[in-house]
């Protein structure tokens, strides 16, 4: 996972880099330095005392030598002081030269020198000797020119080799410290040439890299804020449309406020004509009571007729029983009579006054036949009529008695219609009531909307401010744009 | 309804004034001219019988079954000590089925014979002028040979000689004997 860094961490890294190489260079430097000093310092040290160590070992033999020459001449104790002190000055400096010689070469000139200042101090001491005796001068400087002179020029050639050598060991040091300081010089010159490099190389992917990460985000930035402006531009038109809708709301609310102060009213109004119709209830409710009473008085009287009927179907049928003997006796009498008037035709001549009067028998016996049919018809007429009363009062009896059941209905309905009224009496009161405290609501929910289309109107400006702040943001973030990459926006 | 027609008072009034004056009238003597029938219902069709033809009606008359090979020889009756025979007159007649006649009429010829028939519709007295002979009887109609006019309406008059002699023929010659 690539990990995203940081504007400052990339600056920082690309500092402590170049820091770190700054660092790495000066430490080469340094080292580069402490060496070139240390070959000076050996140069200038060591084999510069050597060398001057050598011209001291000079001094002190010639010293010496001069004073083995005042003794000869003066046999002065002094001489043979300042003889001694020379050479224990020779050979003081001698140890110090051994001492921080490493070579076996340089020993090999020590040990050389040693030598010849020990032949040239033998040679010294058998003159002093022969001075300190009865030697004479000329025995003496002869002796002097023979033996020890030969040793002084040895002593001094091997000087002089043991300081060739070295002015040649010096020269060869000083120029191993010259190259030793070119090489660093180069080493450093180089480094620097390398710092610079990474310097220049992270300095150009530091600004590779910023330029692209800050040039996206400037291009988000960019469609960013356009999108804002357009955001803003929506606002502010949502704010202006939520202006109007909080005007017409407000203009709403104020025709609600006058309903409710209508429904109130009204309210007040139902609630008084609610109490009038339960006073009418309750009157129609005994009004109903009454009629109860009066119509259970005609189900009586209803069943008095039933009953009356019954009984007048009842002797009709008594009449019938009585009119079937009738007619009866009226079909026999006229049998009788036909009869007759065949016994009389058969008699003739006499019998002819009793055929009249079996004629009128007959006749009689007819009629009342007649009369019996009709009194039959009549008795039938009287017995439907009977029954049509009694069905017709039976269902009379069930229409008082569904008239008397719904009578009580009605009287419960009156009730109810009491105990309802009663209700909505109460609810008109409670309708009343919370229509008030509707009205309180919407006095207060006017304020509020007030308010509220205030804030909107505050809005609404603000939408303006945030428009033109976003589209001086788009400006920003173009400029930026274009100073970051001139090249996509030539 | 009860209010509608005489009142049975005035009827009753009516009946007995009819019948003092029938007394109180002089005696009129009877035309020749009129004709005695007596209405009758024969399977619900309507006849009617010359009076002179017959010498007595009697209803609900007990009749006792006779076995025999007539189905229209009904049984016999016992009239004023003699026994008669009862015929049905519907089977005579030509109609179908099996009826129990309450009515029967006795011929006046000199073998009194019984002819029971469904219902006695009472008597009228026509004159003769009213009683025509018909051609166009129907053929169902057997023994009918005149029609009365009565109030009532046209009514066949049964002739009752022809119906006794188609039973005395039957009886002489059995059930096979088909009338023409």
């Amino acid at each position: 996972m690539t990990r995203r860094w940081t504007f400052g961490q990339k600056v920082g890294a690309g500092f402590a880099i170049t820091v770190a190489l700054a660092i790495g260079m000066g430490g080469v430097s340094v080292y580069a330095l402490r060496n070139v000093v240390a070959s000076k310092d050996r140069v200038i040290t060591i084999y510069a005392e050597n060398i001057i160590d050598g011209e001291r070992l000079s001094d002190a033999s010639s010293r010496k030598v001069s004073a083995l020459r005042a003794f000869l001449l003066v046999r002065g104790d002094e001489n043979l002081k300042e003889m001694n002190k020379r050479r224990e000055e020779f050979r003081t400096t001698l140890a110090g030269l051994r001492s921080r010689m490493d070579s076996s070469e340089e020993r090999s000139f020590l040990d050389r020198i040693e030598g010849a200042e020990e032949d040239h101090q033998a040679a010294a001491v058998r003159v002093i000797g022969m001075r300190k005796g009865d030697g004479s001068i000329e025995a003496a400087a002869r002796v002097f020119d023979e033996e020890v002179a030969p040793k002084r020029d040895s002593l001094v050639s091997e000087l002089d080799a043991f300081l060739s050598h070295e002015v040649r060991i010096r020269d060869a040091a000083r120029q191993a410290a010259s190259d030793s300081a070119s090489a660093s010089v180069q080493l450093v010159v180089a480094i620097s040439f390398a710092v610079v490099l990474s310097a220049g190389l992270i300095a150009w992917v530091l600004t590779r890299s910023l330029g692209r990460q800050i040039g996206t985000a400037v291009g988000q930035m960019q469609s960013s804020s356009a999108e804002l402006q357009a955001a803003a531009n929506q606002q502010a038109t949502g704010a202006t449309q939520q202006a109007t809708a909080m005007s017409e709301i407000t203009t709403t609310i104020s025709e609600l406020l006058a309903t409710s102060r209508q429904i109130s009213e009204s309210a007040q109004r139902v609630a008084g004509v609610a109490a009038q119709t339960a006073e009418a209830a309750r009157a129609g409710e005994g009004t109903v009571q009454k009629a109860n009473d009066s119509i259970a008085g005609i189900r009586r009287q209803v069943d008095l007729v039933v009953n009356h009927m019954l009984e007048l179907g009842k002797k009709s049928q008594e009449i019938g029983t009585v009119l079937d003997i009738v007619s009866e006796l009226a079909e026999q009498t006229n049998i009788l009579a036909i009869n007759a008037t065949i016994e009389a035709a058969g008699a003739g001549e006499t019998g002819r006054r009793f055929a009249v009067v079996a004629d009128e028998i007959r006749k009689l016996a007819d009629r009342v036949a007649g009369s019996t049919k009709e009194i039959r018809a009549l008795i039938e007429d009287v017995r439907s009529a009977v029954n049509t009363t009694v069905m017709a009062t039976e269902a009379g009896s069930k229409t008082v008695e569904a008239g008397n059941r719904q009578f009580g209905d009605v009287a419960t309905s009156f009730r109810q219609i009491a105990d309802l009224v009663s209700t909505t009496t109460e609810a008109s009161r409670e309708i009343e009531l919370s229509t008030k405290q509707q009205t309180t609501a919407v006095e207060q929910v006017n304020v509020a909307v007030a308010n509220t289309a205030q804030a909107t109107r505050e809005t609404e400006a603000s939408s303006g401010q945030t428009l033109q702040t976003a589209t001086q943001l788009a400006m920003l973030s173009h400029e930026l744009h274009r100073l970051i990459r001139p090249q996509a926006d030539a | 309804m009860i209010g509608n027609g005489p009142r049975p008072a005035a009827t009753s009034q009516s009946l007995r004034r009819a019948f003092d004056n029938s007394f109180a009238e002089p005696l009129r003597v009877e035309s020749d001219q009129l004709e005695d029938l007596l209405s009758i219902l024969v399977a619900g069709d309507a006849y009617a019988l010359r009076l002179a033809e017959i010498s007595g009606l009697f209803v609900d008359r007990r009749v006792t079954p006779l076995p025999g090979p007539l189905p229209e020889l009904l049984g016999i009756a016992g009239f004023r000590g003699a026994m008669i025979p009862v015929y049905d007159l519907g089977t005579l007649l030509g109609y179908p089925g099996v009826r129990t006649p309450r009515w029967l009429v006795l011929s006046a010829t000199q073998a009194r014979i019984g002819l029971a028939f469904d219902q006695f519709d009472g008597h009228v007295r026509l004159p003769r002028a009213a009683i025509t002979a018909e051609d166009r009887v129907e053929t169902a109609r057997r023994h009918a040979r005149e029609i009365a006019r009565t109030a009532n309406g046209a009514r066949p008059v049964l002739d009752l000689p022809s119906i006794l002699d188609a039973i005395g023929k039957r009886a002489r010659h059995g059930p096979a004997h088909k009338e023409s």
